[in-house]
């Protein structure tokens, strides 16, 4: 094995990142060969550098810098959503206005005459003589006026056109 | 000028940028900022805003841009929040989230040379400070030359501290491709230094 392939895993073992079982091939030659012992003195050089860079302290205006900045964007976030949210509100109860079913009362239903069974009427009895066969009167017509808001007229005729039956119902129970 | 969540942070939570977090308080702040709280929030921002801005500054090498990829990444983490199910898991997300803001940056600003760097000043006035300021530019040109993938895993693992493990599991990739990758890089790097040193 060449000097040039021990190169990239020298740059790997020098911080530790060469995987186990190449660990002591890398050590025997560097053991041995002085180049690869002043390449990986170069590494070790070349990455102090780089850590020395990454050791540095971050400027603080910097840091100040990008918190501003992101508080001012969090707060135009909240700025700009609230007309949003106000907005939608107002369009979400505009649609539940026009869609809700109308509330305005439905018509009560007309009354409706109800009409009682007919009482029992009586026969005119004459003297002596035999029973007359009491005879019920036939209705003839029942009609039902239309009634006065409070109060029923029911009017039946019987087969006697001298008798006239008015019965007349108050709603109110007075 | 400090924000009134700054001063809410600081005084709330007592805790000044970039100081270490027990895990207790760093779950609790998560918790907290899920529900809401803007103090909580920033909380968490002071515990990881060194890391997030020292990553996009190595891997954009430009302050200005490095300041725009930080903001992107937190007010990402904001927008995202609910999806951060433990606080162990946040550093990781952030890491991910950083790399790619910064990958994405980069492809628009391409063909774009800019390695101007916050600390570089020209006040260094002894010839010592000249010559380490002069060293620690090439240091950045030289990771700032690297291919994307070998200088978001060589600034993750080096100038960083993660291990390959980790690495690999903010890159999405295998370690041994990470371990390629850093390979490459220190080779790359070693003999940038080497030439100009």
């Amino acid at each position: 094995m060449s000097c040039q392939s021990f190169e990239p895993m020298i740059a790997l073992y020098v911080e530790g990142d060469l995987p186990e079982q190449d660990v002591p091939r890398v050590e025997e030659h560097v053991a041995t060969c002085a180049d690869c012992r002043n390449l990986l003195e170069d590494f070790e050089a070349s990455q102090a550098a780089l850590k020395k860079l990454g050791a540095e302290a971050v400027d603080g205006a910097l840091l100040t810098a990008v918190r501003a900045g992101v508080l001012a964007g969090i707060d135009n976030r909240r700025r700009l959503r609230w007309p949003w949210v106000a907005a939608a509100t107002a369009a979400l109860a505009l649609l539940a206005l026009f869609l809700a079913p109308s509330r305005r009362p439905a018509p009560e239903p007309r009354p409706v005459a109800i009409a009682p069974a007919p009482p029992q009427v009586e026969a005119a009895v004459g003297g002596a003589g035999p029973p007359v066969r009491s005879r019920r009167p036939r209705r003839r017509a029942v009609t039902a006026r239309p009634p006065a808001p409070q109060q029923l007229v029911v009017k039946m005729l019987t087969d006697d056109p001298d008798i006239v039956i008015i019965w007349l119902v108050d709603q109110t129970g007075d | 000028m400090e924000s009134r969540g700054v001063a809410l942070a600081m005084q709330g939570y007592g805790l000044a940028a970039g100081e270490p977090a027990n895990t207790e308080d760093a779950v609790r702040w998560l918790h907290l900022a899920q529900s809401g709280d803007v103090a909580a929030f920033e909380a968490l921002l002071r515990i990881h805003e060194i890391r997030v801005a020292r990553t996009a500054l190595r891997l954009l090498a430009n302050r200005q841009d490095a300041q725009d990829a930080a903001q992107d990444v937190f007010l990402r983490l904001h927008r995202n929040l609910r999806h951060i199910d433990s606080a162990g898991n946040l550093s990781g997300w952030l890491y991910r989230v950083t790399v790619n803001v910064c990958h994405d940056m980069l492809r628009r600003r391409k063909n774009v040379e800019s390695l101007d760097d916050s600390r570089f000043s020209l006040e260094s006035s002894t010839e010592a400070d000249l010559e380490r300021e002069q060293q620690r530019r090439m240091v950045v040109e030289a990771v700032g030359s690297l291919p994307e993938k070998e200088r978001a895993a060589l600034t993750l693992r080096d100038l960083e501290g993660l291990s390959t493990r980790e690495v690999a599991g903010i890159l999405g990739s295998s370690e041994a491709t990470v371990r390629s990758q850093i390979s490459a890089a220190r080779v790359k790097i070693r003999k940038m230094l080497r030439c100009r040193l």
